[in-house]
């Protein structure tokens, strides 16, 4: 029976150090990758009857209406991406089978549940520089004016589609970013390159070409 | 060598800091704080250039962007930069520049000859003279730039290292001179965020160096407290060093900021450019004005220099451009040098074509004891390489006489001035004519931007205070932030003074007249004079738009900064029509040079485009793979074993798969997952082929249409439930595929229930194919029975392998006994390696995408974009009967249309050539017989083409006219040698037509 | 670069979008029956129109929605936006 040791996160090529790659420091910026986080894509009509009272029973948290917000539970929270589309984030240490459950509670309504938790990549970045490294690659406004906690967006970070969304670490301003899989390797080492002149001399690790 | 040009004191260069550089290989001494201009005028010279088409020496003209002469090669090696005005380098410790456009030195430049038959090379002569023959362009092309080139690029890698942001802010400031101070202050004090961007070292403008005061405040005091303020607002970001040299759609303004470009080379590190992605909701255009020369003969000399100019050099830098001064001027802003001069001990005579005004500036000169020759003009100068004098003409009046010739060492011109409007033109605007002012004005606001102060031709000091408080109050209003009362700036109070107004003079003579004697220049960067102009016009060119291209007026660095204006109005002049008639030519991005590393940025090398991996990347290095690319894929082609080419690798990796096992990773076909109570409609619509009869369990290969009846892609479905499908693409298609369905479904069939959920990268997937696949996968999985009665071709199970959860396809792309295994990735190197074990007894082998390539073609099966191209239709490739003639789907009225139902289109067929050792050229055009003709008719092109291991022949799949009905004729490939190859049209089936192997028990 | 108001997204760069050309063309139900010609101009004719024109455009990297908008060729500038009409149960 394969055990948690057997699993390999899509950052495996910068390293695999257990409880995932970091790299950076907080004074600064700060990235560090969340390994294996349980991650559901939700196809669903809010406007359908007892869908979202469905949802709510197995994730704890009200599904988030309005574009571009994150509604949070206990154990889970739920980012719009789309009128009939969310991404749950599942924030508990262990995963909970929540594409099955869901299957499970929403039976024949209208609904696709699928587990993306190979499907993508969670990142965090933190930090006084965090924003200025994503606005290197992304053309979204980052102004906590323009976007806040509780807001999530997805954009562009260089030349890959990206998930942000930006959390309040005690404070402490820090943003997940979450990127496909096959882009993960690529998103980081442009990142980590983005953020190599606010961490002084020293080659950044995804620096390095092969 | 002394700075014997350098003034005693004043001035905002460090006195105490001398700076050594090399200009054309000598040493000169300069300050902390010069330009290299103002270092070399500090040291006397001004001859510094040689014109790139007559080769004419030419001097520093003015002190800013718009300097057309003083182009310098910056540097050497890798750092070196072609054309940098000098006027805009900052002075460092080492700094090395040469002149560009003179061999082997300024002094000796072997093509100064091409000015004494400069009057054979007007306008238009390359054009005349260098078309015939046709045929020799390309050596003519090579001489003319050899000639007229004018820096030279760089032959290294630039190492430097260029950054890129976006920007968002309410209220985007353009320059830092005093409109755009104020207006910074009065925006940043309602909270809006604000961006302020500035070309020079330090905000200020012309007030710099400013004698004014602003509100009973000395210039330089003020702009200290304004720039303190403006530090303290969280919300305010100055950016000095900034060239907004855009401004794009939607307010879009880029800039490009210079980091290190003022340091010794050695001290440089980190950034060296970046470029700002600058959205604002509102822009205000503080860019200023730039002063006008004035045309008359031999205006270029070194030593004629912009009046402006010469008041900067004297009070920014401490430099006296000269001491016998002739300033030549049409309106009162010459007074101001001629009384700069003559405070720093220079002799000065003022020309001014106007009568007597007894204006402000005007009457201090004459207080000053300057001597003023009124009504009189500058007919020529004369000189070396060095102005040292001018003969004068009088204008409405005679000259006083004794005043026919004056001598001088420097030439100063006045000419008006000229608002920087290009920013305010690319967004769009079209400038207006101002009779009054002698310039062209903003006018009509297209985008969200208002221009203030000299930019808005509003040239006094208190113009450009109140200006700039009102534009940055409005526009922080219509961003919302309302002006809290009592915060906005008070008006400062200015010095007035009196003016008197310009008299326009564009060319000294008019018609005929002008285009004799010493050349009157426009525009000194590109050799265009006032007789190009009346040539171009006598040639039939009219629009400005034509006479610039014509003449080169504008070109290059100048973009029409210098001297565009005195063009328009000398084409105006010779069509007797109106400036404003004439109009100007188009301004464009970018207003100054921008460097390819800027615009590059750090998207570079392997960061240029996505490196998309699978789960199984690091494993592919590991066991020494080589890649292909494939869509942003990395794929592992083969895996050489020492001493092994690919041929040798991909033969050893196909007989494998023949003959025991291979195992590959498959992981980046698309895969979307689709769910709902309308799925089957949805499928039906989407592919010619029915999928209502595909029962749970079961697969089904799929041809994808466009509207045009033309292949789109393929894949295998799988029909995971009743409303459940899993759909596969090709590797490159995934993308386009998923948004070709949802583009349907959301734009056409929005009442169709269906969602698609793209799983591409959720799931890893390895093929084990081979007589031994099953064995290998009964070893590692028990929960799925592997028989062929419960697991037939075409079919899928679901199981666990480990524990981990698995999907096996039975599916075949070899012609093999072959499943494919569908994993979560993060566990699919742990499924890998389990199946690489179990294998082993087997001589499990990794191929790769060139070995599946062989694999495949050996069963003829095509690979979409390969062996098909956007014109092939499923008829074409002998696939007509997938088209289900129960329904209709996207796609299938275009296959009855006349062309696309003609049986003698291109279809696909095997070639086996005659030489079995000769593998054709994929690509490769197909005729009916040898032919060394310039024409023959072509029959279609080779496809895929391989060398089979298996066949121990080569074979290849083509696309032929008429192909289906030209069985076992031979046709003729020509060969890249100019041989031609001969091969017979077989089937595309070369190995096991029955299919036995894959369907085995 | 443009800036798109994404009817569900709000204001975003232009580089989010990818471009869909003319709107309202609708696809034919009854295929078989059209002649060749007519057929055509529903897969072919475009009416590239200068000034105001409806067009259908995509937030690929965001909601992946579909949405029409109206542009003036000429200027760029877009005069309106709006969805396009959802699931069945999103009209309520």
């Amino acid at each position: 029976m394969w055990t948690e040791l057997d699993q390999e996160t899509p950052l495996v090529g910068l390293g695999h150090p257990p409880g995932g790659f970091t790299h950076g420091q907080l004074g600064s910026v700060l990235l560090a990758e969340l390994p294996f986080v349980e991650l559901t894509n939700l196809r669903g009509e809010p406007g359908s009857p007892g869908f979202l009272a469905a949802v709510l029973d197995s994730i704890g948290s009200e599904l988030p209406t309005t574009p571009n917000t994150v509604a949070t539970s206990a154990d889970c929270c739920a980012m719009w991406l789309a009128p009939n589309e969310w991404l749950l984030r599942s924030t508990g240490a262990q995963p909970t089978d929540l594409a099955r459950r869901l299957d499970a509670a929403l039976g024949r309504q209208f609904f696709a549940a699928t587990d993306q938790s190979s499907g993508y990549s969670v990142i965090r970045l933190s930090g006084p520089h965090a924003r200025a490294v994503l606005a290197k690659g992304s053309p979204l406004d980052l102004h906590p004016r323009a976007f806040g906690v509780g807001q999530c967006a997805q954009t562009l970070h260089f030349k890959t589609s990206v998930l942000l969304r930006r959390l309040d670490l005690a404070g402490q301003e820090a943003w997940e970013v979450i990127v496909r899989r096959s882009f993960a390797d690529y998103a980081v080492r442009i990142m980590l390159d983005a953020m190599e002149e606010y961490l002084g001399p020293g080659v950044a690790p995804g620096s390095s070409s092969h | 060598m002394s700075q014997s040009c350098r003034l005693p004191h004043g001035g905002r260069v460090q006195r105490s800091a001398p700076v050594r550089f090399f200009f054309n290989d000598k040493p000169y001494d300069g300050l902390a704080g010069d330009t290299l201009a103002s270092a070399l005028i500090a040291n006397g010279v001004h001859f510094v250039a040689r014109s790139w088409k007559y080769h004419r020496p030419r001097g520093i003209v003015a002190a800013g962007v718009e300097e057309p002469n003083a182009l310098v090669q910056l540097e050497t090696g890798a750092y070196t930069i072609p054309n940098a005005r000098a006027t805009e380098i900052e002075l460092y410790e080492g700094l090395r520049a040469t002149s560009v456009n003179a061999r082997p030195d300024i002094e000796h430049d072997r093509m100064a000859v091409a000015r004494y038959f400069s009057r054979f090379i007007a306008a238009g002569f390359y054009y005349k003279t260098f078309m015939w023959p046709r045929a020799w362009w390309p050596k003519y092309e090579e001489r003319i730039r050899d000639a007229a080139g004018l820096g030279t690029v760089p032959d290294t890698l630039d190492p430097d290292r260029y950054e890129k942001t976006h920007a968002h802010c309410d209220v985007l400031i353009v320059g830092a001179g005093p409109a755009g101070l104020a207006a910074a202050v009065a925006a940043g004090r309602t909270g809006a965020r604000v961006i302020l961007v500035d070309n020079q070292p330090e905000p200020g403008g012309s007030l710099l160096w400013s004698t004014d005061t602003l509100g009973g405040e000395p210039a330089g005091q003020w702009i200290r407290r304004v720039t303190d303020e403006l530090a303290t607002m969280p919300e305010v970001c100055v950016l000095p060093r900034t060239t907004a040299f855009g401004y794009q759609d939607h307010n879009l303004v880029t800039a490009c900021e210079r980091l290190t470009d003022h340091l010794p080379l050695q001290q440089r590190a980190g950034v060296r450019e970046r470029l700002w992605k600058i959205r604002a909701r509102r822009v205000v255009l503080a860019t200023g004005a730039h002063e006008r020369p004035l045309v008359f003969g031999n205006n270029d000399l070194p030593g004629v220099m912009l009046a402006s100019a010469v008041c900067t050099y004297i009070n920014h830098y401490g430099a006296l451009p000269g001491r016998q001064a002739v300033v030549f001027t049409n309106n009162d802003s010459g007074y101001q040098a001629a009384l700069d001069l003559k405070r720093n001990g220079a002799q000065v005579v003022v020309v001014d074509p106007r009568t007597r005004s007894g204006s402000g500036l005007s009457m201090r000169a004459e207080q000053a004891g300057i001597r003023i020759i009124q009504q009189a003009v500058i007919e020529h100068a004369v000189g070396g390489t060095r102005v040292s004098g001018v003969r004068l003409q009088g204008h409405g009046a005679r000259l006083p006489a004794g005043t026919e010739s004056l001598s001088c060492d420097l030439l100063v011109m006045a000419g008006g001035w000229n608002p920087v409007i290009h920013l305010y033109a690319q967004s769009g605007g079209k400038p207006r004519w101002c009779d009054q002012r002698a310039c062209f004005v903003p006018d009509v606001q297209v985008q969200p931007q208002i221009s203030v102060g000299a930019a808005n031709g509003d040239f006094s000091l208190a113009q450009a205070l109140s200006g700039g408080v009102r534009a940055g109050i409005e526009a922080s209003a219509q961003c919302d932030f309302a002006d809290v009362s009592g915060k906005a700036p008070a008006a400062w109070a200015t010095h007035a003074s009196t003016e008197s107004p310009i008299l326009p003079i564009w060319s000294i003579g008019s018609g005929k007249a002008a285009t004799r004697g010493p050349k009157q220049f426009i525009d000194y960067q590109n050799d265009v004079s006032v007789s190009d102009i009346h040539l171009a016009v006598r040639e039939g060119y009219r629009s400005i738009e034509h006479v610039k291209r014509y003449t080169a007026m504008g070109f290059g660095t100048d973009q029409g900064k210098l001297g565009n204006i005195n063009g328009m109005a000398v084409l105006a002049g010779v069509l007797g029509q109106s400036i404003s008639e004439t109009g100007t030519t188009t301004f464009r991005p970018n207003y100054t040079p921008v460097s390819f590393g800027t615009i590059a940025g750090r998207e570079l090398g392997d960061m240029f485009d996505p490196i998309r991996k699978t789960y199984l990347y690091e494993w592919h290095v590991a066991h020494g793979a080589v890649f292909e690319d494939v869509g942003n894929w990395k794929r592992a082609r083969h895996y050489p074993r020492p001493g092994e080419d690919m041929d040798a690798a991909v033969a050893r990796e196909c007989l494998a798969v023949r003959h025991s096992v291979g195992l590959l990773d498959y992981s980046t076909l698309g895969k979307i997952d689709v769910r709902g109570p309308d799925s089957v409609t949805f499928l039906n619509r989407i592919y010619p082929n029915l999928w209502d009869k595909l029962k749970p369990g079961r697969c089904r290969y799929g041809l994808m249409l466009d509207e045009n009846g033309m292949i789109l892609d393929d894949g295998v479905n799988l029909r995971l439930a009743e409303q459940h499908f899993l759909v596969s693409t090709t590797t490159g298609g995934a993308a386009r595929v998923m948004s070709w369905m949802e583009r349907w479904l959301q734009t056409e069939w929005p009442d169709l229930k269906v969602y698609l959920t793209s799983i591409t990268d959720q799931y890893a997937t390895a093929t084990v194919a081979g007589p031994n696949a099953r064995k290998v996968l009964q070893k590692v999985c028990q929960d799925i029975n592997f028989d062929k009665e419960a697991f037939p071709f075409m079919g899928f199970k679901e199981g666990t392998i480990d524990g981990v959860f698995v999907r096996i396809l039975r599916v075949s792309f070899s012609g093999e006994l072959s499943y494919e295994v569908y994993m979560p990735a993060n566990l699919g190197q742990h499924v890998w390696n389990l199946l690489m074990a179990a294998g082993e007894e087997f001589g499990i082998t990794p191929y790769g995408t060139e070995a599946m390539h062989v694999l495949r073609a050996e069963k003829g099966f095509i690979i979409v974009g390969q062996d098909t191209d956007g014109s092939m239709t499923p008829l074409d490739l002998g696939m007509g009967g997938m088209v289900s003639k129960a329904k209709d789907c996207l796609g299938k009225r275009s296959l009855s249309r006349s062309d696309t139902a003609s049986p003698h289109r291109k279809q696909l067929v095997g070639l086996l050539p005659s030489d079995p050792t000769c593998v054709l050229p994929e690509g490769g055009q197909i005729l009916n017989a040898p032919s060394t003709a310039a024409i023959a008719a072509m029959q279609g092109h080779v496809t895929s083409s391989y060398m089979s291991p298996i066949l121990q022949r080569s074979i290849a799949l083509a696309v032929i006219k008429d192909g289906l009905n030209r069985m076992e004729q031979e046709v003729t490939i020509p060969l890249p040698d100019g041989r031609f190859a001969q091969a017979r049209i077989c089937s595309p089936v070369f190995y096991d037509p029955e299919g036995a192997r894959q369907n085995v028990d | 670069m443009l800036v798109i108001r994404c009817p569900w997204c709000g204001e975003r760069a232009e580089t989010e979008f990818n471009y869909g050309g003319e709107a309202d063309i609708v696809r034919p139900t009854d295929a078989e029956h059209l002649s060749d010609r007519e057929w055509g101009d529903y897969v072919f004719m475009r009416k590239n129109t200068l000034g105001l024109h409806r067009e259908q455009w995509v937030h690929s990297h965001g909601c992946r929605r579909w949405f029409v908008a109206e542009r003036d060729t000429r200027t760029y500038q877009f005069k309106s936006y709006e969805k396009l009409g959802a699931h069945a149960m999103e009209k309520s």
